[in-house]
This record gives structure tokens, C-alpha cells and sequence, in this order.
């Protein structure tokens, strides 16, 4: 699949149609015809992918941050919600919704709190998601999930954020361990659907130990204790909680743009890979990554790091090359490169799948355009890992968003076939 | 607030009593000590070139190291594990307050990084659900002469 051959016309009809969630689908997607439905009717048309956008979001301040609009209902209803502007993210497992925004979206009142919660042992079951940028709390209830044309076979659990009955004050447990992350501002998206490569959020460690207080059992609204989740009550896929054929990983595929970024870029999310017509693996470079980790090695500079991965939900392309000067002031965290800097890396992948992926990236320098002009889509901004590549405390390369422009990333999933390739996980990058 | 205090008494029971004391970056080794308490860790202690490295192993597998300079300051500590660690325990409450801060008012360029580098505070911070979580925070002014944030492992 190529997606790089976009005509402006597409692309302005496809701007005008975001929110109705129609007639942005098809572009690249070899012969589907009809608009994806994601009204809070059941779809009459199995499309099998939707339109994920990169632009001005929630709150016209983040940059490259992708998104996409998720329908959830009460199972076996139509009391539901359609929450545009989720960020769409390759690096997690799980749809975390703002409580608000499932509400200000719903066709019924009290939408959010209507959601059945998931009971565990020792009360109702609430969630602190651990990420690198800050926590994020909030209740788990189930909820039937709807992206493009497919609905998850039954009710799932998914995590509402800033839920005002379960668990509505966050445990010290959880705000011990950073910023608690709970409105648009601070998400820069109404939410996170997370769509990498894993069946559930946390898997077998949060099924054996509660040590590391990401599950919780709530007895009132501010009464939470670390619980065991049983994979059966984590929060799920929602592409692997679909029918067969379409559950077996995605295919996330966005056009080119140039070097000044864009205003707003259009693409596609395919569920399914190697299943259907339209999500053909095709000559695409499939590389295996850990089954424990998602991760794979980078070799740039000269070294090697295991811990690297390819991440829709990271803005930048994080490395490490001390030759590059750092910004500072309002762009502190960012590489600002004198002239653009132009990189030369290699992905390699662990057994079963191996492969070798050499690929090329730019990075420009932010002050003096891209993040200073009206563009939200960019596909040239790096930013350092540490102050020091020599440290064994993190130093994989994180490649970002910027990457996937031009570029066509699948995601299969863990223990799931697919025809001609085997079980996931496994990445495949194709152009 | 109540499950930390549960938590605590539970595995202190008999052996230590609860400390409330809270280490810190820039505290000392009794705090590395209400650490190792209040984690419920196993300690061991090993040299680092010019400084003590203090191994806090968690009860569900990770690790935490503390620092400890020759006059007896935490100037580093880092992690690793499957989870994010008590960074209110670790950093202690004021180094805590200031990442927290930080991590709010920032743009944040991904959910699986994060880092602050000031003048007196440096945290580098990496990970997510179902990988690991790993990353260092130091204050350089404590770092004694010679020594690097590279020998903070």
C-alpha cells in the first residue's frame, strides 16, 4: 500500500468530514468503497479501518500526536458515546477515555458512570496506568468499543478517567509515583486508545503480583488497595477484542508531507494484517520484537541498544547523538540542530523473526520552524534520551511518529496468527 | 495514605517498627535506611569508585541504587523494574513535588519518556506498562569532583 500519492482534493474533503468519522476511509485502501460508520447506530458495513488524524487535536498545543474516534456503548445497547480526538497510540494496551468527554459525547445522561464497572476481589476495580510522563487514574468499566466499522465482540474493560464514583480521590499509591494525568490538557487527547502489541495492559505481572500498584480494588470512592487483575480483567486490546479476521494486529499508514509539516494529515488505521483485501503485508520488512517487551535493537552511531521500538504515541524520535546541540528555553527538550541533521540507523529483530530494516530519519531545528508555524504534523523533531549514551539505564532508540508519514507500520499481536508471517509479535515497516 | 501504612506495618512487623522518615536526594544514609523500610526492600551495600552504592531490591523484583557520596549525602539514585518505583519515597518530598510539577506544565513528547534537567536537578525517566520502567535522577552540585552521572548505573 502506498499512501504518499494523496490528491489535495482527498485531503481538504477528508478535513471537512473528520469529525463525522465518513468518507476518509478508501483513499489507499485498495477497493473498500463505503464510509466507515461510527455514529452511535450499529455499523451496516463491516469497514475494517478508520481515519486517524495528526493536527490541531483537543487542544491546538501538542504536536504529532494521532488520533482517531471511538464509539463505546452500553453492551447490547445504543445508549452510547463517540469521544473524537483519542490518541492512538502503538507503545500501550487499552482505551482510557476522560470521564468528561465520554459524557459531553454521549446520546444519554450520565453516560460514563451508566457503564457497568468491573468488579475483582475486594471491590470495584479501578486502575493506575503507569506512564513515563505521569500516571493516570480512573475507574474500570465495560463498555462494547466501536472504531471505523468493527465492534468488539461483547463488552470490555476500559478505563474511565476521572470517574466520580469508583475511586474518584487517586490512592498516594498512585500519586506517589508522579503527575496524575486526567484532563485534555494533560493528556493533549480526550483520551488514549492503546493498540500495540500486547492482548492486555499489564499481562502476567499484574496477574501474579500487586506489588507494582497498577490494579486497584476500590471499597469506596476513596478507599483503593493494590489488587491482583487476572488477564481477564485487565484492560484489553480493543483491535484483539474484534471478530476474526480483523484481531490479529493493524496496520497504521500515513501520506508523506515535507519538511515544513502540515497543518492537519489524514490517514488510515486497517485492523486485520494479511486478512482481508485491503491489509496485505505485501513486500513490507517484518521484524520481530521481544514478547516480553515489544522492543527490538537499534544500531546508530556505531551502538546497539535492545531496548528500542517503534512508537506512535512518542511525538519526536528520541536518540542519543551528543554532536547535535540541544535546545533551550521554550524548546528545551528538543535536538536543535544548526542545519538539518540526517541519520543513517538500522532496526534489528530478536528470533523467531530477525530481520534487518535500515532506515534514514531528519531531525530540524524547532525555533526556526516546523513547532513556530501553524503546522501540527511534523515528520523531523528528535529529541535526546539522556545526557549520556554510555549509561545502560535506558538508552534505546524511540522511534516516534515522525517515522510512520510515508511509511506504512503494522503491529502484530501477541499469540495471534497471521497468514504467511506466523504468531505475534512481531513489527513490519513498509513504504 | 491507609494502604501505605498497612503495607508498612506488614512487612516492618517485628523486625524495625515504621519509620515515616522519607529519604531523599541530598539526604543521608538514615534515609537510604527509612527507604529500605518503608519499600520493603532488601539492602545491600557495594563500592562505586568514589561512591557507596546502596542496592534496594523491591519485593516485586525491581531495584532501586542510592548514592551515597564520602560525606554521606544521596547525590543519585536509579531504577529499573516492572513498575514505576515510589519517586515520592525515593526523591524525597520536595525533589518529588518539583518532577511532578515538571511533568504537569511540560508538553510531554511521549508516554515513554520523560526528563528534567535543571541547574540543581536532573531526573531521566523511561518506560511503560508491560516493558519496563528505568531512569536516573541526580543533583549534579552533589556529584563529588571526578564522578560522572555515567557511574550512576
Amino acid at each position: 500500500m502506498r499512501f504518499a500519492a494523496r490528491n489535495a482534493l482527498f485531503f481538504v474533503s477528508c478535513l471537512a468530514s473528520l469529525f463525522a468519522l465518513a468518507s476518509c476511509g478508501g483513499g489507499g485502501g485498495g477497493g473498500s468503497s463505503a464510509p466507515a460508520a461510527a455514529s452511535t447506530t450499529v455499523a451496516t458495513t463491516k469497514a475494517n479501518y478508520a481515519t486517524v488524524t495528526v493536527g490541531p487535536g483537543v487542544t491546538q498545543q501538542f504536536g504529532n500526536i494521532m488520533t482517531v474516534s471511538v464509539t463505546v456503548c452500553i453492551p447490547g445497547t445504543e445508549s452510547c458515546s463517540t469521544v473524537p480526538n483519542v490518541q492512538v497510540d502503538t507503545g500501550s494496551t487499552g482505551l482510557r477515555l476522560l470521564a468528561s468527554a465520554l459524557d459531553q459525547y454521549a446520546n444519554v445522561a450520565g453516560f460514563s458512570e451508566s457503564l457497568a464497572p468491573v468488579s475483582t476481589a475486594g471491590g470495584a476495580e479501578a486502575e493506575c496506568a503507569q506512564f513515563a510522563d505521569g500516571v493516570v487514574w480512573g475507574a474500570v468499566r465495560t463498555a462494547a468499543i466501536t472504531i471505523g466499522g468493527l465492534t468488539t465482540t461483547g463488552g470490555e474493560p476500559i478505563q474511565v478517567i476521572g470517574d466520580t464514583t469508583v475511586g474518584a480521590t487517586p490512592p498516594t499509591a498512585c500519586t506517589n509515583l508522579g503527575t496524575t494525568e486526567d484532563t485534555a490538557a494533560d493528556l493533549g487527547a480526550n483520551g488514549i486508545i492503546g493498540v500495540g502489541y500486547f492482548l492486555q495492559d499489564c499481562g502476567p505481572t499484574c496477574a501474579a503480583t500487586a506489588q507494582y500498584d497498577y490494579y486497584f480494588a476500590c471499597t469506596s470512592s476513596t478507599s483503593c488497595s493494590p489488587s491482583l487483575a487476572p488477564l481477564n480483567l485487565q484492560l484489553v486490546n480493543p483491535v484483539a477484542a474484534f471478530a476474526a479476521p480483523y484481531n490479529n494486529g493493524n496496520i497504521i499508514a500515513l501520506p508523506a508531507i515535507t519538511a515544513a509539516g502540515a497543518p492537519s494529515v489524514a490517514g488510515e488505521i486497517f485492523f486485520g494484517i494479511n486478512s482481508a483485501t485491503d491489509n496485505a503485508i505485501g513486500s513490507a520488512t517484518i521484524l520481530g520484537v521481544d514478547p516480553n517487551y515489544g522492543t527490538f535493537t537499534v544500531t546508530f552511531n556505531g551502538s546497539s541498544t535492545s531496548d528500542s521500538f517503534i512508537d506512535s504515541g512518542s511525538s519526536v524520535y528520541f536518540f542519543n547523538d551528543t554532536s547535535i546541540p540541544q535546545c533551550s528555553g521554550t524548546y528545551a527538550g528538543y535536538y536543535c540542530p544548526t542545519t538539518t541533521f540526517t541519520g543513517s540507523a538500522t532496526i534489528t529483530g530478536p528470533a523467531p523473526y530477525g530481520g534487518a530494516y535500515p532506515f534514514t530519519f531528519s531531525v530540524v531545528n524547532p525555533t526556526t520552524g516546523t513547532l513556530s508555524n501553524s503546522a501540527f504534523a511534523f515528520n523531523d523533531l528528535g529529541a535526546p534520551i539522556s545526557s549520556n549514551a554510555s549509561s545502560t539505564v535506558g538508552t534505546g532508540f524511540d522511534i516516534g511518529l515522525p517515522y510512520f508519514f510515508g511509511h506504512t507500520v503494522y503491529t502484530g499481536f501477541e499469540d495471534r496468527i497471521v497468514d504467511d508471517v506466523g504468531a505475534g509479535p512481531f513489527a513490519a515497516i513498509g513504504n | 495514605m491507609v494502604t501505605g501504612l498497612i503495607r508498612c506495618l506488614a512487612v516492618t512487623a517485628g523486625m524495625l517498627g515504621c519509620s515515616s522518615a522519607f529519604a531523599m536526594l541530598g539526604g543521608t544514609l538514615d534515609s537510604i535506611e527509612a527507604d529500605q523500610v518503608r519499600l520493603g526492600a532488601e539492602h545491600t551495600v557495594a563500592a562505586a569508585g568514589a561512591l557507596t552504592m546502596h542496592t534496594l531490591t523491591l519485593p516485586g523484583g525491581g531495584v532501586v541504587h542510592e548514592y551515597l557520596t564520602t560525606t554521606g549525602v544521596v547525590a543519585g539514585v536509579t531504577w529499573s523494574g516492572a513498575g514505576a518505583p515510589n519517586f515520592r519515597q525515593i526523591f524525597g518530598d520536595a525533589y518529588f513535588s518539583r518532577y511532578s510539577a515538571a511533568q504537569a506544565q511540560k508538553k510531554s513528547l511521549s508516554h515513554r519518556q520523560f526528563a528534567l534537567h535543571d541547574a540543581d536537578l536532573v531526573v531521566e525517566s523511561r518506560g511503560g506498562m508491560h516493558s519496563l520502567f528505568s531512569g536516573r535522577a541526580y543533583l549534579p552540585a552533589a556529584l563529588p569532583q571526578g564522578v560522572t552521572p555515567d557511574q550512576l548505573q
